[in-house]
């Protein structure tokens, strides 16, 4: 395209072509107020008149500039044991095998399980086959839970926020990628190994199996982080949303904007995913108010989830379609071996190999 | 060497009154002179930059430090370790040693416990400012509040805590009950109604009469047989911070004891550099003798096979037990992204240390100290490591991350080095730093008196 050049960092990936690089559209916009404005290119900027998107006659240059290009997700290549994380398996594999990870297979010296006296318990399971890795679940989560932006200065130092991750998974080579995504949100597990380790017993356990921390009480030890397998809790090392806020956050309107049905955490203070327990608090009252059983809750990943890969729920209901996931012949505990009896578990990704090699 | 009569006192004769007056008169009458000013103002801008960093760590946040949401520990708790395990060695030499009547411990285990307290202190700080609030860090004490709340006592760190404390407690008291009687030494020498008035009152009424004497073998004897089951719980409960733990690399039950030793290790390595100072500073050739240095050196070798022996029974039990995920954090000490650290840190702790099977090596000031520097650095790394590896390479292999050292984090490496120095040049200008009466029964026992 005559005249108009953009210079965009390039970040290779497997699975892309040579000489192919995607460009995504609205970023680089020039008044989007002091969090927005410069970030990134300006795809736009090759548009023509007319309704045509399609442009012709362009070129790609390879320049001497290096630039760091911040991630979040960490991309793995399954080998050897990480095949355990992230299961694959075909038909065949599916017809002989048995629901795991649902819980006490493991021989322990802990106590019977007795944390879900109050009558339900909560539950995630989430579809690996379903997931497309578009993380809707990750900004729905964000906004739901006052998740604080911390700016690309703390990304580059390997603190992110978000309370679940979505993690790339690949089994096959570059030429011919098979990738496999899952997010990770807390595992709000039976047996937590955070809770044991912190000194002043913010990180508990209430009734309904949730695995709960609790803000006023977390002196930022950062032993539970330290401690925990799936390393989904994160910590406010600056005041995030709490006087150190990044560019324009800590401006009135933008804090008018939280979730008022959410605690805005502290500096120095752990934090988590919670399985969005003001939703079940919201749902518990109205049920409270009309005199009957709790019905359905959702969470924010799993309402902003367009393929239905998430799903939350009382395992303790009749007819709980979580119950009914977990007993699927698909389903695995991350880390099973590390016998935590998570909540949140997965449905392994079925694949059918002889139509992908076709592709 | 060996033509010599006494091998622990390096005179022909040594009185009583030469032995008071070769450490008391540098502090009462003749004064330190430039030298020690000098060394003062050097010490001072470590001071200033060790409370400046933590000024600023309570001011701005803990996200100073290099921490990440992988490695959520750094330097602060690598140099916790390293400085409590540096007292350790303080502790020993004064207890069990004394219980093991080695008395050439007489005219190097005041400093040593002085050592011991101040580094105790140091560590001390260390656990606080690493906290997200360290404002609720006493938090961590049984207190009695409204809300019934208490610690939660399954944690290590509330043991931790007890530990520190107790151990910060037990070496103040032992410190100070054992310069008694020399305080009233430095009353009865003062020449000033100020030193008469201020020793007087530490002394405690200390009159040298035989029924004081009793009292306070003892006693000394009934502390020194605490301290040793102490010094080893303060360590091992170090060990079990990251021993009682789920994480690959640190759940080994070899951890309490290989603290322990490895806290003896850097513990005499601090205590031969600080000897080779004291001895050079304060012109003590006469009490500090090469043969100290040997029985520190031989210490030193034999921790040292302890060590080595430690790393081994980690790669050997890690490979044998078969996990896979502490198989891969071994794999990863040896090609990881601290690779280069790990290797130093086994060249500093296994490889250098062993030049002290050579006798003429244990006696050679300038071999001894150049090892023992060696092997303070070869333990703070071994400490940084267990922190980074084990965190850099756990089980979600999808968040591995590397630390990224801060200037923050380099403050707090290095100033508390000059803070410690700093305290120990004022201790050395105000008491008395090698124990007197121990050095005159010493010089008795030897007939040198």
């Amino acid at each position: 395209m005559k005249g108009v050049s953009v210079v965009a960092p390039v970040a290779v990936v497997s699975g892309v072509a040579d000489g192919v690089a995607g460009l995504s559209l609205g970023h680089g916009r020039s008044r989007a107020g002091p969090i927005g404005t410069g970030i990134g290119v300006d795809g736009y900027r090759f548009m023509r008149e007319g309704p045509g998107r399609l442009i012709r006659r362009l070129s790609l240059t390879a320049l001497d500039e290096r630039h760091a290009i911040l991630r979040t997700q960490n991309y793995t290549q399954i080998e050897g044991e990480t095949e355990k994380l992230f299961p694959r398996i075909d038909l065949a594999a599916l017809a002989a095998r048995e629901p795991k990870g649902t819980g006490s297979d493991q021989p322990t010296l802990l106590a019977p399980w007795t944390g879900d006296a109050d009558g339900h318990a909560w539950g995630m399971v989430i579809d690996t086959m379903a997931c497309i890795g578009c993380n809707a679940c990750v900004i729905a989560c964000q906004s739901e839970n006052n998740v604080p932006v911390v700016g690309p200065e703390e990304i580059a130092r390997g603190r992110m926020m978000h309370w679940l991750r979505v993690d790339i998974y690949d089994a096959g080579t570059p030429e011919r990628i098979e990738a496999g995504f899952q997010p990770v949100p807390c595992m709000h597990c039976e047996h937590a190994p955070c809770e044991p380790v912190c000194p002043v017993a913010a990180s508990v356990h209430d009734g309904e199996g949730l695995n709960l921390q609790v803000y006023n009480r977390c002196v930022g030890t950062r032993f539970c982080e330290a401690n925990c397998p799936y390393k989904v809790r994160r910590f406010n090392f600056f005041g995030y949303a709490d006087g150190q806020e990044y560019a324009n956050l800590g401006a009135e309107p933008v804090r008018a904007q939280r979730n008022p049905n959410v605690t805005v955490r502290s500096r120095g203070v752990m934090e988590k995913c919670t399985y969005c327990i003001q939703r079940i608090a919201n749902e518990r009252q109205a049920a409270e108010r009309d005199g009957r059983p709790m019905g359905e809750v959702s969470t924010a990943c799993q309402s902003a989830c367009p393929t239905r890969a998430i799903r939350f729920g009382d395992l303790n209901a009749t007819d709980s379609p979580v119950a009914a996931q977990r007993a699927d012949p698909r389903h695995y505990a991350l880390m099973e071996e590390l016998n935590t009896r998570p909540r949140t578990t997965y449905l392994a990704d079925l694949r059918n190999p002889t139509r992908e090699d076709r592709t | 060497m060996s033509g010599q009569p006494h091998p622990l006192i390096d005179a022909e004769r040594l009185g009583y009154g030469a032995i008071s007056a070769a450490v008391a008169d540098p502090i009462q009458h003749e004064g330190f002179g430039r030298a020690w000013a000098i060394a003062l103002l050097c010490t001072l801008p470590f001071v200033v930059l060790t409370l400046g960093a933590i000024g600023a760590v309570l001011t701005v946040g803990i996200g100073l430090s290099g921490v990440n949401t992988t490695v959520v520990w750094g330097f602060s708790i690598a140099n916790y370790v390293w400085w409590i395990g540096i007292g350790n060695a303080g502790t020993l030499i004064s207890s069990m040693l004394l219980l093991t009547r080695q008395r050439w411990r007489a005219s190097i285990n005041r400093f040593a416990e002085a050592m011991t307290l101040f580094a105790a202190a140091i560590a001390g700080l260390f656990p606080i400012i690493h906290l997200g609030r360290p404002l609720y860090a006493y938090w961590l004490a049984p207190y009695p509040n409204t809300m019934d709340l208490w610690p939660q006592w399954r944690s290590a760190l509330v043991w931790d805590f007890w530990a520190i404390l107790s151990y910060l407690l037990f070496s103040a008291l032992f410190w100070f009950t054992g310069l008694l009687p020399d305080l009233a030494t430095m009353r009865d020498r003062a020449s000033t109604r100020a030193g008469r008035v201020i020793y007087g009152a530490l002394a405690l009424g200390w009159r040298n009469s035989a029924r004081h004497w009793r009292a306070y073998e003892t006693y000394h004897l009934t502390m020194a047989a605490l301290a040793v089951p102490l010094v080893c719980s303060v360590h091992s409960i170090v060990g079990l911070d990251f021993a009682a733990s789920l994480m690959p690399g640190w759940q080994e039950s070899i951890f309490p004891p290989y603290f322990v030793v490895g806290a003896m290790f850097s513990g005499f390595a601090m205590v031969v550099v600080l000897a080779i100072l004291i001895r050079w500073g304060l012109s003590l050739q006469a009490m500090i003798t090469p043969a100290h240095f040997d029985a520190m050196a031989k210490v030193m070798l034999f921790a040292s096979i302890v060590m080595a022996f430690s790393y081994a029974t980690e790669w050997f039990t890690a490979w044998y037990g078969g996990e896979h995920a502490d198989r891969t954090v071994i794999g990863y000490f040896f090609t990881g992204d601290y690779a280069p650290l790990y290797g130093l840190l086994l060249f500093c702790n296994c490889l250098a240390p062993q030049a002290l099977w050579w006798r003429r090596v244990r006696r050679n000031l300038w071999w001894l100290a150049g090892i023992s520097v060696l092997i303070n650095v070869g333990m703070w790394l071994e400490r940084i490591l267990i922190v980074w590896n084990t965190l850099s390479h756990g089980h979600a292999v999808t968040l591995w991350r590397t630390y990224h050292t801060s200037l923050y984090d380099l403050a707090i490496l290095i100033g508390p080095l000059g803070l410690f120095a700093f305290l120990f040049l004022v201790l050395a200008r105000l008491l008395p730093i090698v124990s007197m009466h121990e050095v005159r029964q010493l010089a008795r026992d030897e007939g040198a008196a």
